[in-house]
């Protein structure tokens, strides 16, 4: 008689949110037109990204409801047809920076969390400073909401730190999420440093 | 002309002829050492980690002004391109250079790169991974199918101006899979999106 009961449970594990990889979150998410905005100020920003904490990651993702509860956490990695929560490093750093999708334009956009955006940048292109509203800035001086990408991973300041370690908000990976984490990006030489230009205050 | 080039290029002239499909555009391929791009690897990689050897093949594609670069890196587990599509941007050759991690030896995400030039159509480049026994991968865009023959085993990268949308950063790719003898051993449509 447990056997069946055992495997009831584990099946009902399975489809509820506390399930790897359960539903598709982003039939949640919408779509609208994004709000042009006038202002970019870094304590708004930290404000912003750290929304996305605890809302998981999603690969190819950038839609997240600010629940603190990752509703799609262990899908595989780097499959972007899981379809769950949050976004992956690239899509946090964009709609923290309220960029547009058009890399010509360096204006400011503001991105719902709930609206399901990615942007055209990955790691490597926050890395190079591609588009216009992003550029590169020396690791020494990166400061609050800049950043470090390397051609892999991006993620921004949200306390700068000492002897190397600064307390970075990033989309780490799949099983880890989205959260402020002690990284040693900046004395690591893989990683460059970046900055959005249009800084409000 | 070195003599893994030398390999190559006989390599590639002896496999099978493109398959008959009127009207069809025939890319250009060679394998190459990285020793002999070294400059051109340098500039388009940036500031990443140099992660080949003078050794390393490199796979380069040329489609009128288009090109790529495709090489496998020296982790074993990941393949990094460098594309371009001839006119530069922001003052950049080469408009994008994307990284792609090998899962059992297979891409699980295709790694979109869109090249927006200031005018004209933007365009897009993925990696599609060849199936056993395929020796050209075909992308078609309306009437027309541009051919790319696979190459050292590696994921073949190729590039479209059809189908690709700002609004959303994807791009759709309409992928026809040839065997050596023509027949079409895999059909599929990849919508690929920018991630990572």
């Amino acid at each position: 008689m447990k056997i069946p009961f055992l495997t009831f449970a584990i099946a009902i594990f399975a489809v509820s949110a506390g399930g790897a990889g359960a539903g598709n979150f982003w039939a949640s998410c919408n779509y609208a037109t994004a709000q042009a905005n006038q202002s970019l100020t870094r304590d708004g920003a930290q404000t912003y990204s750290y929304t996305a904490a605890y809302e998981g990651y999603q690969w190819g993702g950038g839609c997240w409801n600010n629940n603190d509860v990752d509703e799609g956490w262990g899908d595989p990695p780097q499959d972007v047809n899981t379809h769950g929560e949050g976004a992956d490093c690239s899509g946090l750093v964009f709609k923290t920076w309220k960029e547009s999708e058009n890399t010509s334009n360096g204006g400011l956009y503001y991105w719902n969390p709930i609206r399901n955006v990615h942007g055209p940048y990955t790691a490597a292109s926050f890395r190079d400073g591609v588009g216009a509203p992003n550029g590169l800035i020396s690791k020494a001086v990166a400061g609050v909401m800049d950043g470090f990408a390397s051609g892999t991973h991006v993620g921004l300041i949200f306390f700068r730190g000492s002897g190397g370690w600064d307390q970075i908000i990033e989309a780490k990976c799949e099983s880890c999420g989205t959260n402020i984490m002690s990284e040693t990006y900046r004395s690591q030489s893989a990683y460059g440093g970046i900055r959005r230009i249009g800084w409000t205050g | 002309m070195d003599r893994l080039t030398g390999i190559a290029v006989v390599a590639l002239a002896a496999a099978a002829a493109p398959p008959p499909i009127p009207g069809a555009l025939v890319t250009t391929v060679q394998v190459r050492r990285a020793g002999e791009l070294a400059a051109t690897l340098r500039e388009c990689r940036g500031r990443a980690q140099r992660d080949w050897t003078k050794q390393t093949v490199v796979v380069d594609r040329r489609f009128g002004r288009r090109r790529s670069l495709t090489y496998r890196a020296l982790d074993g587990r990941s393949l990094a391109s460098c594309d371009s599509i001839g006119v530069p941007i922001e003052r950049r050759r080469w408009c994008g250079a994307a990284t792609g991690t090998l899962y059992g030896g297979r891409l699980r995400d295709p790694r979109l790169v869109l090249c927006e030039p200031r005018s004209g159509r933007p365009i897009g480049f993925i990696w599609v991974t060849p199936v056993r026994r395929a020796r050209w991968i075909g992308v078609a865009a309306g009437d027309r199918t541009t051919l790319y023959r696979v190459a050292v085993g590696l994921p073949v990268r190729v590039s479209t101006d059809r189908n690709v949308r700002i609004r959303g950063s994807t791009a759709t790719f309409v992928i026809r899979q040839y065997a050596g003898n023509g027949e079409v051993i895999r059909r599929r449509t990849i919508v690929a999106r920018v991630a990572g």
